[in-house]
């Protein structure tokens, strides 16, 4: 297995928002939905997740309440709000132009210049 | 909306800190069992497979300060324990607090009186039927008792004027109630006859005082006398049969014909009246030296309701 890359500053934001737009998870689940749609190949620090959602539920972008795991025990589950939909298409967006600019500036060839 | 969510959370947090410090516990405990459990799935001893999920979740208390920063509890926090610092030091030099407490006692305590004094004086308004018409007459030149004016003077203004919609008159007096023996005092108004009709004080029972009683030697129902609400309850217990009842004024009988409303206090905004008297009844009590026919005795005080639509400087030149 090749090494896992860390995550790219102030970029657990908006991949957290992206697992929870598809399912509503709980936090472990979103660690777990995360990794497996990277096909295992980012390291996320598993603790630095929890401040993450805090901050986001407390900025109105996501939401929580607590319900039944998967095996009858209770979990806090997150979910999109309306707000945080606008706010991962904005950084979606966002992301796309920055990868493309960045994406650009390394493909340069010397002749190109 | 967002600031709101914001708010709610912040406050959420802040109220039931035991509840939210509860949930989070939960949350970080059930993650790390989750993991565990994956691992044993994967054929890692329980031991073994406990010490991975801690190492890799990295430092608990860390994370849960993190997520208390998050949602800014980190500043009530530290409000909180400043408070508290501060309430110790407090305590510790109790002759400083002493001296402090009782500065800030005594400065809002002036400030206080003061500001009662202004209300009563400047603030608080005459509670009569519109009283930014009410003006008060001024002699001009050099006058005895600037303010006050003669009784003759008062009737001929009264008899003659054209710039106010009405004029009245009143002066203040105090009257002995008592039969015999130890005196007993009622603040008191003499009142002209269109005194109540001018202010727009309507009578709580009874009737108010008229032009008609307004005679001198009294009108057609003798001397009369209206009490107010106060003293109707202070000096007769609020009796219900209180109209034709008598009042003695100076040791003068009047006839008790109305008692005015809790509300209306008399033209001093800081101090109450008890009764009201004509003034056409003053030789009553003054038999040998009445005032009313007495060109030097300056006693009366005149008010005139505006005109609706006439400033006070048209009255002032008519």
């Amino acid at each position: 297995m090749a090494k896992r890359l860390d995550l790219l500053q102030g970029t657990l934001d908006m991949l957290i928002l992206k697992a929870v737009s598809l399912d509503r998870l709980h936090g472990y689940g979103i660690l777990l939905r995360i990794q497996q749609i990277s096909g295992e190949r980012l390291q996320i620090q598993q603790g630095s997740l929890y401040p993450a959602l805090y901050r986001l539920e407390h900025q109105g972008l996501i939401a929580s309440e607590w319900g039944e795991s998967e095996n009858k025990r209770k979990a806090k589950y997150y979910r999109l709000t309306a707000v945080g939909r606008r706010q991962l298409h904005d950084e979606q967006q966002n992301w796309r132009r920055m990868a493309d600019i960045i994406a650009g500036i390394m493909n340069t060839a010397p002749e190109e210049l | 909306m967002r600031a709101g969510v914001t708010l709610r959370s912040w406050l959420r947090a802040g109220l039931h800190r035991s509840r939210m410090e509860q949930d989070m516990d939960n949350e970080i405990h059930f993650h790390i069992e989750r993991y565990t459990e994956d691992l044993v799935r994967d054929g890692i001893s329980p031991e073994e497979a406990r010490r991975r999920a801690l190492a890799e979740f990295g430092a608990v208390e860390g994370h849960k300060e993190e997520c208390r920063q998050a949602i800014g509890l980190r500043l009530l926090d530290e409000v909180r324990a400043d408070l508290r610092f501060a309430c110790r030091m407090l305590r510790q030099s109790s002759a400083f607090t002493t001296v402090a407490i009782f500065s800030l006692a005594l400065g809002i305590g002036a400030n206080t009186a003061i500001f009662s004094m202004l209300n009563a004086t400047m603030l608080r308004t005459l509670p009569v039927e519109d009283p930014h018409r009410l003006v008060q007459l001024q002699s001009s030149g050099r006058a005895f008792r600037p303010g006050y004016f003669s009784n003759s003077i008062w009737e001929q203004v009264r008899d003659r004027q054209q710039a106010f919609s009405g004029m009245l008159s009143w002066s203040t007096d105090r009257f002995d109630l008592s039969v015999g023996g130890e005196s007993h005092f009622a603040e008191g108004l003499w009142v002209s006859g269109n005194f109540f009709r001018v202010l727009g004080v309507p009578a709580m029972r009874g009737r108010l005082i008229t032009t008609d009683d307004d005679v001198h030697g009294g009108g057609h129902a003798g001397p009369v006398a209206v009490i107010s609400y106060s003293f109707w309850k202070r000096h007769f217990g609020g009796d219900p049969n209180i109209l034709g009842k008598t009042v003695r004024l100076d040791r003068h009988p009047f006839a008790i014909i109305g008692v005015t409303p809790p509300w209306f206090t008399g033209l001093d905004v800081d101090r109450g009246y008890d009764v009201y008297i004509p003034i056409g009844c003053e030789p009553i009590l003054h038999t040998e030296s009445s005032m009313l026919a007495d060109r030097y005795a300056w006693w009366l005080r005149i008010l005139g309701r505006l005109k609706p639509g006439e400033a006070s400087q048209e009255a002032e030149s008519a």
